[in-house]
């Protein structure tokens, strides 16, 4: 048995990408080896972040305190995500972090909405998840660690601007040498590795791993990488930044709206609100773009779609990188987070690990194909007639997308495949929400008797939307915070 | 309820299968309209001989909301802590793969690569010294674990070894209580539907005729229903785990019960050995092609440790599974659905699992093919995924200049094997899918039980120091060592919690 641990790693781009992957890089790597990052100007972070839940826990490994963070960040809490102008004008629909119900007699949730929804009225699905209803509401507070209070089924993801982020993790990550640079050469050895990567100013970067977190690839591009796979179902090639005034009580919840051209997203920051337009350029000019957001915006090029490897030789695409995906799902920095994550769990001995890189590419492509697949849906779902859309539905969904709507649409079974971000409730508000009802409701749930079901349903909802009610606004729990 | 909705089930063929099954459904669909019928003939023998199981039987019961002293004093059980594994990989060896982990993750970095870095550095202890049902199967001690999650006494499951005929008995009675009908008879016809092909009903030999709306299969290997009359048809893995046929003979108790199975390499295959309260069980698993019948049952006869009870009855089987272990309005459960060797304990799991997955998708009367189509897809990969971990004790052995053996080791593996074992061989990572029963723990028992020893160990290991790592293996050992020494024996806590009168207990 061997152990050739590796000396040095150079991460090379910047960004939440960059910084992220520095700082969880600089706990784990041998205390005597180095860790640096090379700062390039493209790689600079823009606009806002909406988290999943997710990215907490990769806080609390890094040891970064959440208020302080909130408070340098702008940030503000996400218990969900609303969808508007996806089919019939005036319909939208909340996806919140926590799970619909309660599982009650052995049967998962959905299956008891559905029947009572077959009978008469049961309201929205969305009224039986808290984290919906408190969203709804414009109100917040964090969970209980109490499991019989219906607080306890609350998670929250965070909003945060991106580049305050960035500073915030630069703050932490004590070993990194980070310098400003730009990248003049990638230079390969004769196995196709990288050599070195020469920059601007004529320092030569050489480690034993290279992290590649530019915006286009710049350095995995250079290896023999297997090349980019473009995702023809999503349809944005561009995204349009700005940022607008506050509102007095902004909600807790990413906005997502439909519009002709593409989609809008709003994230709630302290001070402001960052809106993304995300939009086809064959279809609309950035000037378009403009005019819709209501003023000047930085334009970002978007690629839907991922490397066939993200991990070559010695060399490692984290971030935009590795993959792209119109920011659509609310799960910014996930992509990232378990990049860095998978890469830490299979770190390379200095002399390569072909092994442990064929293992991260076949993981980190599972992962990503299962999260586009629920950007796809979103646009397969809509009703939408504009060009954007029409072309977007022309695309075929993958395979596992084709059977896992199968098999919601024929009786309510959520397929989870290896690597899903989005498990089974998550599924389930976005099946549901963007109007896919299933034909068949779970028998199982037959043995309860109607009435009884109904009163459950009832009494549920009631308790939600009480909880909910008692909830401070989003806002003074932000001062809360302060 | 609509009326496409299921309200009539027959389960034909009893054994274990068909009476989990019947007693499951029973439970599960207690307040519907479903009327549920099970035809057995008492002159077609079953195969239970004396069933190992997995932890997992446990939740079974549970939900069955069975009393565990009463069910193990019925079915004459023994705890079970996991198997032992003799001669797998060198003649000689022996490890135990246990229900639960090894040590506690460090660091963030699972303990076995720190085991191995510390083994790389001279520390000569086992890797079962850090595992506490190893070490406690080792001493023929149980108890049940602790509920206390900070207790190194909760690092662990159990299971149980019955007898497979009294525990299918025991589920009758529950079963009937419940209102599943029993019929005694055998099958004599089996009718189609001629629209679509669905059974309509089956004709028994006194002339009666019993239709239905879904039909589960538990006949055996032979398929009744699944194959004899629709045809599913066989993915056959004889390839890979060719052992096609077994020897099986009870034996008298001569000695203390141990809380784990016993798997011995042979010279064609393995033998079993699972003790009971009243007995042991015995048998010998192989292939037809490598030893003969009765050079089998001789080598079974001469290694049992007490007097055999009987003579050996010899069955025979075909690794696989059947392409389509539901098809129109059958689902076969059991031995009708495939079949792989006992090995790892994992006949009844896959029972419980096809009763599991029929129920998450129990369907209408029309049987959509989406609810087939699903629970096939489940199925195969719960079949798929065991096979792997079969043919990984038998791939990574070392008994060198035994045709059978060397047949294992140097034939191809299925290529999903083949990437699991190059990652561990490389750097210690057990590759882990959402699906599938084997975790982490097992994969790791089984390879470091058979000496498939990784390249290097994780380098994250590293960030902790030498002594605090040192320090840290000490204390969880001590741990281990202190819990298991405070445990009773087996056969005491066996007196105390759930001895059948009458057992040498």
């Amino acid at each position: 048995m061997s152990r050739p641990s590796l000396n040095s790693v150079a991460v090379l781009g910047g960004g939440v990408a960059g910084w992220m992957t520095a700082c969880a890089l600089a706990r784990v790597l041998p205390g005597d080896g180095t860790l640096r990052l090379v700062e390039t100007a493209a790689s600079a972070p823009r606009g806002a972040l909406s988290t999943l839940p997710a990215l907490r826990t990769f806080h609390g490994l890094l040891g970064l305190d959440e208020a302080a963070l909130m408070r340098s960040a702008r940030g503000t809490f996400k218990l969900g995500a609303r969808y508007s102008g996806w089919t019939d004008p005036g319909h939208d629909h909340v996806e919140g972090f926590s799970d619909a119900g309660a599982g009650f007699d052995g049967v998962a949730f959905h299956h008891h909405w559905l029947r009572a929804r077959e009978r008469g009225d049961a309201g929205r699905y969305e009224d039986y998840s808290l984290a919906a209803v408190a969203g709804r509401l414009g109100r917040f507070a964090p969970p209980s660690e109490d499991p019989r209070s219906v607080l306890s089924t609350l998670s929250y993801g965070l909003h945060l601007d991106a580049a305050a982020y960035v500073a915030a993790l630069r703050a932490t990550a004590g070993r990194v040498e980070a310098r400003a640079g730009e990248i003049a050469d990638v230079v390969l050895a004769e196995d196709g590795r990288i050599a070195a990567v020469v920059l601007a100013d004529g320092e030569r970067i050489v480690a034993d791993l290279f992290i590649d977190v530019t915006p286009d690839g710049r350095l995995i591009g250079a290896t023999q990488d297997a090349g980019w796979v473009d995702e023809p179902a999503l349809p944005c090639d561009r995204l349009a930044l700005r940022e607008v005034a506050p509102r007095a009580a902004p909600p807790p919840l990413t906005e997502f709206e439909a519009i002709a051209e593409g989609w809008l997203r709003r994230v709630p920051l302290r001070g402001g609100d960052a809106v993304t337009l995300a939009y086809a350029g064959g279809l609309t000019s950035d000037d378009e773009a403009r005019d819709i957001l209501g003023g000047e915006a930085t334009i970002v090029p978007l690629r839907n779609g991922r490397r066939r490897q993200v991990w070559s030789g010695n060399c490692v695409a984290v971030g935009p990188a590795a993959s792209q995906l119109e920011p659509l799902n609310g799960d910014d920095a996930q992509a990232i987070q378990s990049g860095v994550g998978r890469l830490i769990a299979l770190l390379p001995a200095a002399d390569g690990s072909p092994l442990a890189a064929m293992e991260y590419n076949r993981l980190m492509a599972e992962e990503q194909d299962r999260a586009r697949d629920l950007a796809v849906f979103r646009y397969a779902a809509a009703t939408r007639t504009e060009p954007p859309w029409v072309q977007a539905r022309r695309a075929a969904p993958s395979p596992a997308l084709a059977y896992k709507q199968v098999q919601f649409e024929s009786r309510g079974r959520v397929v989870l495949y290896d690597e899903e971000t989005f498990v089974e409730g998550a599924w389930v508000g976005a099946f549901l929400g963007h109007g896919i009802t299933p034909r068949r409701h779970d028998r199982l749930a037959d043995r309860i008797p109607p009435a009884q079901a109904d009163a459950a349903l009832a009494r549920l909802r009631r308790m939600i939307r009480q909880a909910a009610q008692a909830m401070p606004p989003h806002a003074d729990a932000l001062k809360d915070r302060a | 309820m609509t009326d496409r909705a299921v309200r009539n089930i027959l389960i034909v063929g009893g054994g274990t299968a068909g009476w989990m099954t019947a007693a499951a459904l029973s439970a599960k669909l207690a307040g519907l309209p479903i009327a549920l019928r099970l035809v057995e003939s008492a002159e077609i023998g079953t195969v239970g001989v004396g069933e190992a199981t997995v932890p997992h039987i446990r939740h079974f019961n549970a939900a069955l909301g069975l009393d565990e002293a009463d069910f193990m004093r019925k079915t004459q059980a023994t705890y079970k802590l996991g198997i032992e594994f003799r001669g797998w990989g060198k003649p000689g060896d022996s490890y135990i793969h246990p229900f639960g982990a090894y040590g506690a993750a460090i660091g963030g970095v699972g303990f076995h690569h720190h085991w191995l870095r510390a083994r790389q550095g001279g520390d000569p202890t086992p890797l079962e010294a850090y595992s506490l049902p190893v070490m406690a199967a080792r001493q023929n001690r149980f108890a049940p674990p602790s509920s206390d999650l900070r207790s190194v006494a909760s690092t662990y499951n159990y299971a149980y070894q019955f007898d497979a005929g009294l525990y299918a008995a025991y589920l009758r009675a529950y079963a009937e209580a419940r209102g599943v009908v029993r019929t005694e008879g055998k099958v004599a016809d089996v009718a189609l539907r001629g629209a679509d092909g669905f059974i309509e009903a089956i004709t028994m030999e006194n002339g009666e005729r019993i239709e239905a709306d879904l039909f589960i299969d538990c006949s055996g290997f032979r398929g009744l229903l699944i194959e004899q009359a629709l045809k599913a048809g066989y993915e056959d893995w004889t390839r890979w785990l060719p052992c096609d046929r077994a020897a099986a003979v009870p034996c008298e108790t001569v000695e203390a019960s141990t809380p784990y199975t016993r798997c011995t390499a042979d010279e064609a295959g393995w033998r079993w050995r699972i003790p009971l309260q009243h007995r042991v069980g015995n048998g010998y698993v192989y292939s037809s092609a490598h030893i003969s019948d009765d050079d089998a049952a001789d080598a079974l006869l001469a290694g049992l440790e007490g007097k055999a009870q009987a003579d050996p009855r010899f069955l025979r089987f075909v690794a696989g599974h059947r392409r389509k272990q539901w098809s129109r309005n059958c689902v076969a459960v059991g031995l009708a659905s495939g079949f792989l060797e006992p090995l790892e304990s994992t006949s009844i799991h896959l029972i419980q699992v096809a009763i599991t997955t029929l129920l998450e998708l129990f369907p209408d009367r029309d049987c959509a093919q989406a609810d087939q189509d699903e629970y096939n897809r489940v199925m195969t990969l719960e079949f798929e995924r065991i096979r792997d971990f079969l043919v990984l004790h038998y791939h990574a052995n070392q008994r060198v200049g035994s045709p059978f053996w060397d047949d294992r080791r140097n034939l191809p593996i299925p290529d999903s094997l083949a990437y699991k074992m190059d990652l561990f061989r490389d750097r210690g990572v057990v590759v882990k899918y959402k699906d599938g029963f084997f975790l982490e723990p097992s994969w790791l028992a089984v390879y470091l039980g058979q000496n498939v020893v990784p390249r290097m160990y994780d380098p994250v290991s590293d960030s902790v120091p030498d002594a605090a790592l040192a320090q840290r293996l000490k204390a969880i050992r001590e741990s281990v060592a202190d819990t298991v020494r405070a445990m009773p024996a087996h056969d005491d806590w066996i007196a105390r919690s759930c001895a059948a009168s009458g057992a040498a207990a």
